[in-house]
């Protein structure tokens, strides 16, 4: 599991600057240059501010920028780039293969592991697909789950007398251990 | 008019801190900051050192002639794709003229 202290020594390394700025509207910005501006107040927990760091430096490493008159397929393409060296940087394929098989089968499990956010994981889910042929069957569990309609909507619990009973449906809970 | 107050922002820097580090009153820091006075030698020298800016680009003397326009700056945001608003161009134009000015020392 990479740290974040661990993630300015790659970029270090790298000759890649980062910088702690108080900014008025962006958290996180690279140039080609491999500076890295990141306003740390914005950031509400360490998991988010180390996957936005792992994807500014997932820019500079793959060389992926573009100017405010690129067009949106360009943009795009240089995000994915990006997003896809962060995944790479922050849940190596080999480990996320071991951890799957070791029983961490849900995002959130996984997110817990390698200390990232759960969009994250699900992100990195969703680029290892392809790959993880042997823990396929449990990739497709970790999709999205789709908006259910109303017919599939969990019935309400009768109340207790004098209890609120909150009811947290379980049936597609999996224990990842 | 100077640019330590921009600076001292950027890097989260609170006026009592700089008052010290130069030995002057955090008035003095005040009026350097809008414009009234401008530090001494000395002074400068210390805000340079801790600001990693040449003393030229502190007072403001240094043109942004070698910044280029915002249309011309590569950059990449985080994760999002769209547009950048006003606000965020400045910050862009921030950066990328502390990061030049550092460099220039």
């Amino acid at each position: 599991m990479m740290t974040i202290n661990q993630l300015y020594e790659r970029a270090l390394n790298q000759g890649i600057e980062i910088d702690n700025v108080k900014m008025r509207e962006l958290r996180a910005i690279s140039f080609p240059e491999g500076w890295i501006a990141i306003d740390m107040r914005k950031f509400d927990s360490k998991r988010e501010l180390k996957c936005i760091l792992a994807h500014e430096i997932g820019h500079c490493e793959t060389g992926s920028f573009y100017n405010i008159y690129s067009p949106f397929d360009l943009k795009a393409k240089c995000e994915y780039k990006a997003n896809k060296r962060a995944v790479e940087i922050l849940m190596p394929i080999d480990e996320v293969r071991e951890a799957m098989h070791n029983g961490y089968r849900s995002a959130w499990a996984l997110a817990e592991l390698f200390e990232v956010t759960q969009t994250f994981a699900h992100m990195a889910m969703t680029f290892y697909a392809e790959k993880l042929h042997d823990v396929k069957h449990v990739v497709k569990r970790l999709e999205m789950p789709r908006l259910m309609r109303a017919s599939e909507l969990p019935r309400p619990m009768p109340k207790a007398a004098g209890h609120d009973v909150i009811d947290y449906p379980d049936d597609d809970y999996e224990s990842p251990f | 008019m100077t640019r330590i107050r921009e600076l001292r922002e950027a890097l989260g820097i609170k006026q009592e801190e700089l008052a010290l580090l130069c030995n002057v009153t955090q008035s003095t820091i005040s009026l350097w900051e809008i414009g009234k006075t401008v530090p001494r030698k000395k002074a400068l020298e210390k805000l340079s050192e801790r600001f990693g800016v040449p003393a030229g680009y502190i007072l403001g003397l240094d043109d942004d002639s070698n910044v280029p326009d915002i249309k011309d700056i590569d950059f990449a945001l985080s994760g999002e794709i769209r547009d950048l608003s006003d606000d965020e161009k400045q910050d862009v134009l921030d950066y990328v003229r502390f990061k030049k000015a550092q460099k220039s020392r």
